[in-house]
């Protein structure tokens, strides 16, 4: 979790109490603090600077209209990002019409990049590792990018990720766990010269048999 | 070993390791991991997957532009008044309309009555008669913020009973909705001030005639909101100054040429484009 700590200053329920209260500027002063999360969010849902401009926007005049009906039992952040999770997903499925992902990304592009655990001390392999990652998740789905930005990226717990989505815990795990899975031949070196490109879902290795007479396991809701 | 057998697909073993499988799914799964390094080796790629995106930054510092626009778009709403005021569904009785609107407003606003009257920055809709649990004092905290003298009243409350309307914003979005009689006719006058035919006739004739007088007359008032401006005429006690807004030409009733958006007597009209 990147979001720093209240320390001495006024706790973020406390600003939405005075926000609600006729505060000017409480509410300026919690975009401040979470715009920068939020509109991380937004962007990799998006993918699109002005769609996620668009997104966040409406995400927070709502979230200022709407500061009233906020319920103490969860945190503010939980609260705003749900809101900005609804308004992405909403711009996602206007734009369904729309080819949603710019990158068209067929895996050939990837170089082999350094596995994460060991990290490059070259700032450039660095920020190839980190595009590659970035265009990686743009192919996934948006149902299965968003759970896994909330909890992989943006380190929320995943029953808080639950709660932006508004989806059972299991599902939000299942999720990110096929999520996951899709971007293993993405971004794992060798990968590649073994499969020959990224679109199977077997993981496995070269020599993997695709499908398998297991359980399927399929989405627990 | 169980090398002969199929491998679980990557998703399976995911979702192994995110315990989501059921039992005896995991139990099967499990034995074959357990006797398969490929498959371990799968398993161990996708907790890289995992440690990979942890590696990305979590924030990403908001664009200039991006930051700009919601500041703006906040500034606006702060203005009209709608969010100051207290929203919570369910905390006053017999409120159960108001929080119905409250919740449609969005959409409301959006859509744009054919005259919206927005308010100001100064004119901060107050729930005075809110009784809500925060317990503050509202109307104070909204005099302090540069409201007039007289107390102000959501005109979103059925029940208001100051009969101010000073933030008749929402009522003019209300003419969009139908069952939100009591607060309808409230913001089509706007007491002891100009009324809002009135300014939008005299938009209108802006529009129609664009001049400035002097030149420089609503320049801050366009570089604040950055609109380019039509033009200004004095009216009533203040300079009226006409911005191109893309959709619609608004009209902002300032102090003086010289003013902003935080200096305005009435609330600002915006007049839909004919084209």
């Amino acid at each position: 979790m990147t979001q720093s700590a209240p320390g001495p200053r006024v706790p973020d329920e406390e600003l939405l109490r005075q926000h609600v209260d006729g505060d000017p500027d409480a509410f300026g002063e919690l975009v401040k603090r979470h715009q920068d999360r939020m509109w991380a969010v937004a962007l990799r849902t998006l993918g699109d600077p002005h769609d996620a401009a668009d997104a966040l926007q409406d995400a927070l005049i709502n979230a200022f209209r709407r500061a009233g009906s906020f319920r103490s039992e969860s945190a503010v952040t939980t609260w705003l990002h749900r809101i900005v999770v609804n308004a992405c997903l909403d711009r996602v499925r206007h734009a369904a019409a729309r080819p949603a992902d710019p990158v068209a990304f067929d895996g050939t592009e990837i170089p082999g990049v350094a596995p994460a655990t060991e990290p490059s001390s070259d700032p450039a392999e660095r920020t190839a590792l980190r595009v590659d990652l970035e265009q990686a998740l743009a192919t996934l789905p948006a149902d299965q990018r968003l759970p896994l930005l909330l909890v992989d990226v943006e380190g929320f717990p995943v029953a808080e990720a639950a709660e932006m989505l508004g989806l059972p815990v299991g599902t939000v795990k299942s999720r990110c766990a096929r999520a996951r899975a899709k971007l293993v031949p993405l971004l794992a070196p060798g990968r590649l010269s073994a499969t020959g490109n990224a679109t199977g879902n077997h993981g496995g290795g070269g020599d993997v048999p695709s499908g398998t007479p297991q359980g399927t396991g399929g989405e627990h809701r | 070993m169980t090398a002969t057998e199929a491998h679980p697909p990557t998703h399976v073993l995911a979702e192994l390791a995110e315990g989501v499988l059921d039992d005896a799914t995991a139990r099967e799964v499990q034995a074959h991991v357990d006797g398969c390094a490929t498959c371990q080796a799968t398993l161990d790629e996708l907790a890289q997957v995992t440690v990979a995106l942890q590696a990305l930054p979590a924030e990403l510092p908001v664009p200039e532009f991006v930051a700009a626009r919601i500041s703006h778009a906040l500034a606006a709403e702060r203005a009209s008044g709608s969010g100051a005021a207290p929203s919570r569904p369910g905390a006053d009785s017999g409120n159960g309309t108001v929080a119905w609107f409250r919740r449609r407003l969005p959409q409301g606003l959006a859509a744009a009555a054919s005259v919206a009257v927005l308010g100001l920055a100064g004119y901060i809709a107050v729930d005075g008669s809110g009784g809500s649990d925060a317990g503050t004092s509202s109307a104070e905290d909204a005099a302090a913020a540069g409201a007039p003298e007289q107390p102000l009243s959501s005109s979103l409350d059925g029940n208001d009973s100051t009969g101010s309307n000073r933030a008749g914003t929402a009522g003019s979005t209300a003419t969009a909705d139908d069952d939100t009689p009591s607060v309808q006719d409230e913001e089509l006058t706007t007491p002891n001030h100009i009324p809002v035919a009135e300014l939008t006739a005299a938009v209108e004739q802006i529009v129609q005639n664009p001049t400035a007088t002097p030149a420089f007359c609503g320049e801050a008032l366009a570089d604040e909101l950055g609109l380019p401006r039509v033009g200004t005429a004095n009216v009533g006690a203040g300079v009226l100054v006409v911005l191109d807004n893309a959709t619609a030409y608004d009209g902002w009733l300032l102090e003086t040429c010289n003013s902003r958006s935080n200096e305005t007597l009435e609330p600002h009209v915006s007049v839909p484009k004919a084209e």
